[in-house]
């Protein structure tokens, strides 16, 4: 099928919009499916990627012109001369902050930052390409050397993939073809140079993927960094990150690489490892049809519609991009101490936070781990103001949240880790799906104070899980809920209003009339005592020891776990006699 | 507007002692005030929507001074053509650095100016408008002369009288040949100096702000109004870099003035050089005796000559058509007819449609380049293919390295750019003077023929090794080839940064200095 595409482009002012009509031809399909076959197991295959991220930055590369990430900014609006390449501008230097954007993916990459890199010219004709050239890094990239590690999973081993080089380059302007309906036969490329300039790091990775699933699991955890360093909100489905899948297949335990084909613009997890999948039986298929069977060398398309790669161009026809030193831009020099600064400003790398949480001291379950480590990663934006209420919405926020929980400490309880993640993971998350949704405002979890008070109350008993989750949702609908946010009522209060906390500790005040059940007063007084003796033993063997004035500590303790409701002559008595007569 | 009345008057002064009859033959357009094809738009004189008619005040340091920009700068109020038809209605969306910085020293521009397209060209015989005509010999008989190029217009327009100063560019010796031909000052300042911003891109490495004018004082003022560090152009030089020249230049210029002090020679103490190399097998004899001329001028001030030699700039001339045209391959692939300028099909022109992109830029392309722009953006593209690249394009820059170093060798002063300075070289030259062209302005019939596209190339033999050093260079007016009558420029050379060593030189030059014929 011919198309004719008609193009228009909106100038920044008086240049008038000129259009042409183009016409190409459509991407052909081969219906096939290679969901369930698998690759021999004597044979193996390798995976290259290389991806293209756009960096988070207020501006644009090489000029100052701003950036938005909303995908309502109308399009030829965020633009200057320089992106529309008209005659007589120059590029600016490499912009600060998108510098630093650079900077941080590399060394959440693992990558050695350049102390000098530079700015090369890689020329071809495309209608989103307004100067004809796009200036990247060939000969001298910014960042090398990084790996990712990727955990053992679904069967496959763990695996440390190389990323060989970390290059800085413009991002093109975006196309848009449409099919029109006034002009039968007429679609029309709408070229919006909003895109045009912005900073990209391209990502290569090493071939050490050796299936689709690995492959997956690798772009899962590029975005997973890219965004958690904030360099990045590695969006495939708006095309702020696009992957080049490079596959080959060989004898396992053979040392020679097989011929590889390139997969371009492959964009979505799924679709790269269906891409893969595709390619791997193509390539196993076509050097099993006769005995001289052979893979050629070539770049590919991917159709999203059949799940299969199509021919694009042999390797034969491979433009020359006649790259050339970009005589404008002088090298990009960088000292340690610019590298070092940014590597302070950095959040904790997943992969130590992982270790953390999971290892020695926290023991929280990796399932529950990997949830908390997941929450709002897709929501990597450029505004990253600390906000007063816990908006899970932004990368590490949960993992920053339960830190809070265990850190607010309002009692000498210890509350185990593992639990307060099962909390967040199973409890608040779930809290916070079940709250209706609004356009554009974002769910909060409670304060952690008052996550932990309830978690203290289920652990001391006194309220039972189910009742617990009962008041959880209350205090998420609190919480999200402007006219009920400031209110003062204790989380212990609540729990005693809804009937939910247990005679024990609901009796522990001492008037009586409050009294409705029928334990007295100080047997709920006892209990409490015995609790802080056994919470404090340290402090009652001292009492023991003769040294009674320790006991105003665990009286402080009473009146804090009974909320101020305690009578605190009365738990000083209590406490003296408990100690005394286990010391006997 | 009282300055703009009087340049009204003048040019049509200028109009009427030339008359109109010359024009006819090669101009394409027929304005009365300019005889020569020098302007691709003069501003009316009597036009008020002109930007920069702001009220000049004579506390502006260039207050009613009338000025004509070549056609390769930005033009926020008129088109800015490249003298191509790809360019043809462009109209720019800001003022380059240098015309904002003139505007508001008070200048008043009087036009744009004709020049080979896209600056390509050293006869300024390839342009959309026709070739401009040397206005240096008034009522000649002689066949037409080319104004030289690429800024053909620029020192057409100064010779003329159309304007005191003209701002041109120079890649590899576009403003100081036309000088030399026309018999004004051109001037090409160190590479990095004057902000590029608006200077439409031919060869970026090389291309620098050039200043054409009747007397150095003129082009020294306007020099030193628009030197100045501009965030803008990447290239253009930081401040603590400036700072160190003119601490360098000043150490210099102290032990000239120190050396001449109270002496009637002023040069005395002052050492220039004479490359034995910039005297090769093409330099017609017409030029040597107006140089020689000099020479003796300058040894009379007190200066003492001392050839030396500068062992690599044979190589220099085919180094700089690789490098230039291998950027300008790159610069002008902006031009395909998507965004602005020239369209190829946009019109009915009866042909087929084109039916892929690749067709549409390829008929822009062909359609809206001149031949001379093509030819060069095919060497470029050559240069920069994969198999001809190392051999040609990194060639050249190496080439051009070695160049840099035979320059470092002979002067004095050290080079500031270089990263390990070296200490200044007593035995080393101020100065090194040459005659800037092989010959004088070449007959306009003859560039036509293009017989052998050699022959315009070697136009620039003299001119390009400064270029490629980025070194500040100045043709000097010193009189008339004997033969033909024609003028013949001499070439000062100075250490990048090292404009007032130049300037010690050429004051003298300029004050002093009186040709045989009286023709500067």
């Amino acid at each position: 099928m011919v198309v004719a595409i008609a193009m228009a482009i909106a100038g920044p002012s008086q240049q008038r919009p000129c259009a042409t009509l183009l016409r190409v031809s459509s991407a052909p399909h081969r219906p096939s499916s290679s969901s369930s076959w698998s690759l021999p197991p004597d044979w193996e295959s390798c995976i290259g990627i290389e991806t293209h991220a756009q960096l988070l930055s207020p501006t644009k590369l090489f000029s100052p012109t701003r950036t938005s990430s909303s995908p309502f900014t109308p399009p030829n609006t965020l633009i200057n001369p320089f992106d529309l390449s008209h005659p007589g501008t120059l590029p600016s230097l490499v912009q600060p902050p998108t510098l630093a954007a650079a900077i941080r993916a590399a060394l959440f990459l693992n990558c050695q930052v350049q102390a000098e890199s530079r700015f090369d010219r890689k020329h071809y004709f495309y209608t989103d390409l307004p100067a004809g050239y796009q200036i990247t890094q060939k000969w001298a990239p910014f960042a090398k050397g990084g790996w990712i590690d990727l955990p053992a999973e679904e069967g496959q081993d763990d695996v440390r993939v190389e990323i060989e080089q970390v290059q800085l380059e413009q991002d093109t302007a975006k196309s848009t073809h449409s099919t029109s309906i006034e002009v039968s036969d007429v679609s029309q490329a709408h070229i919006d140079l909003n895109r045009s300039n912005l900073g990209l790091i391209e990502i290569v990775s090493g071939p050490q993927l050796r299936s689709a699933t690995q492959a997956g699991a690798y772009v899962r955890k590029l975005q997973e960094l890219l965004r958690r360093c904030v360099a990045s909100d590695g969006n495939m489905e708006t095309g702020s990150m696009r992957c080049d899948v490079n596959v080959s297949i060989r004898p396992r335990g053979s040392r020679e690489w097989g011929t590889r084909c390139e997969v371009k613009n492959v964009n979505g997890v799924r679709f790269i490892q269906k891409a893969v999948r595709s390619e791997i039986k193509r390539q196993f298929e076509l050097l099993h049809a006769s005995s001289d069977g052979e893979v050629r060398q070539e770049t590919r398309g991917f159709d999203e519609r059949t799940g299969q790669t199509f021919f694009l161009r042999s390797k034969e026809d491979a433009p020359d991009y006649r790259y050339m030193p970009d005589a404008n831009l002088p090298p990009l020099v960088l000292g340690r101490g610019k590298v070092e600064e940014v590597r302070k400003g950095l959040p904790e790398h997943p992969d130590a936070q992982k270790s953390r949480l999971v290892g020695k001291g926290w023991r929280i379950p990796e399932r529950d781990v990997g949830v908390l480590m997941r929450v709002g990663l897709e929501g990597a934006t450029l505004v990253q103001e600390k906000k007063e209420a816990w908006a899970f919405d932004r990368p590490g926020v949960a993992v920053e949240y339960l830190e809070a929980v265990l850190a607010s400490s309002s009692s000498s309880v210890k509350l185990p880790p593992s639990l307060v993640a099962k909390w967040i993971v199973h409890e608040v998350l779930k809290a916070l799906n079940s709250l209706p949704e609004q356009e554009g405002q974002s769910r909060s979890a409670p304060a952690p104070a008052r996550l932990r008070e309830l978690l203290e109350l289920v652990e001391g008993k006194e309220v039972t899980t189910h009742n617990a989750r009962a008041i959880l949702g209350k205090l998420v609908e609190m919480e999200n809920d402007a006219g009920k946010r400031k209110s003062q009522e204790s989380v212990r209060e609540m729990a005693a209003a809804a009937g939910f906390i247990s005679p024990a500790s609901a009796a522990l005040s001492t008037s009586p009339a409050s009294t409705t059940t029928s334990s007295s007063p100080d047997d709920a007084l006892h209990e409490l005592c015995t609790r802080v003796i056994a919470s404090l033993p340290d402090e009652a063997a001292k009492v023991r020891a003769g040294k009674v004035k320790v006991v105003q500590r665990m009286v402080g303790e009473v009146m804090k776990m009974s909320k101020g409701q305690a009578d605190a002559k009365r738990a000083r008595e209590v406490l003296l006699e408990m100690c005394e007569q286990a010391g006997q | 507007m009282a300055a703009r009345q009087r340049i009204a008057r003048q040019l049509d002064g200028i109009a009427r002692r030339h008359g109109h009859t010359q024009a006819a033959s090669t101009s394409q357009r027929h304005d009365p005030l300019d005889a020569w094809n020098c302007l691709t738009h003069r501003n009316s004189s009597s036009g008020t929507s002109n930007s920069n008619a702001v009220a000049s005040s004579s506390k502006q340091p260039l207050a009613d001074w009338p000025v004509t920009i070549k056609d390769n700068f930005c033009t926020s109020d008129v088109p800015t053509t490249c003298a191509s038809k790809m360019l043809a209605d462009y109209r720019p969306t800001f003022d380059a650095a240098v015309v904002a910085r003139l505007k508001a020293a008070g200048a008043c521009i009087v036009g744009k100016t004709n020049l080979d397209e896209f600056a390509m060209g050293s006869s300024n015989v390839h342009s959309y408008f026709g070739p401009v005509k040397n206005p240096a010999k008034q009522n000649s008989n002689d066949e037409a002369r080319a104004a030289g190029g690429s800024s053909g217009g620029a020192a057409a327009s100064v010779r003329a009288g159309l304007c005191r100063v003209a701002i041109g560019s120079d890649t590899g010796g576009s403003i100081r040949l036309p000088a030399s031909h026309c018999g004004v000052w051109g001037f090409k300042p160190s590479y990095g100096l004057i902000s590029r911003w608006g200077l439409v891109s031919y060869a970026d490495s090389l291309d620098t702000v050039g200043i054409a004018a009747s007397s150095w004082q003129d082009a020294r003022r306007t020099f030193q109004l628009l030197s100045g560090h501009d965030r803008r152009d990447p290239t253009s030089m930081h401040p603590r870099t400036r700072q160190k020249a003119a601490r360098e230049s000043q150490k210099q210029v102290d032990r000239i003035q120190q050396s001449a002090r109270s002496r009637p020679d002023a040069l005395h103490g002052l050492r220039v050089g004479i490359p034995h190399e910039c005297f090769p097998a093409e330099l017609h004899s017409q030029v040597l005796p107006p140089f020689e001329r000099l020479v003796d001028f300058l040894t009379s001030k007190g200066a003492t000559v001392i050839p030396c030699s500068l062992p690599n700039i044979s190589l220099a001339l085919s180094a700089y058509y690789v490098i230039a045209t291998a950027e300008a391959s790159s610069n002008l692939a902006r031009y395909d007819g998507v965004r602005y300028g020239f369209q190829a099909g946009a019109k009915d022109d009866g042909r087929e449609p084109a039916k892929t992109a690749a067709e549409v830029y390829a008929r822009t392309r062909s359609q809206g380049f001149g031949r001379e722009v093509q030819k060069r953006l095919l060497l470029g593209a050559h240069a920069l293919s994969a198999d001809a690249f190392d051999n040609t394009f990194l060639r050249s820059q190496e080439i051009r390295k070695v160049v840099q170093r035979d320059f470092d060798a002979v002067f004095r002063a050290p080079n500031v750019l270089r990263r390990s300075q070296a200490d200044e070289r007593e035995e080393g030259v101020d100065v090194l003077v040459h005659p800037c062209s092989v010959s004088s302005a070449p007959r306009l019939d003859a560039t036509k023929a293009s017989s052998s596209p050699m022959s315009e190339y070697v136009q620039d033999l003299l001119t390009v090794p400064s270029s490629l050093a980025g070194l500040p260079s100045v043709s000097m007016p010193t009189g008339v080839a004997e033969d033909d009558g024609w003028p013949v420029g001499t070439m000062l050379t100075a250490q990048w940064g090292m404009e007032n060593v130049l300037d010690i030189v050429a004051s003298v030059v300029d004050q002093e200095y009186e040709p045989k014929d009286g023709l500067r």
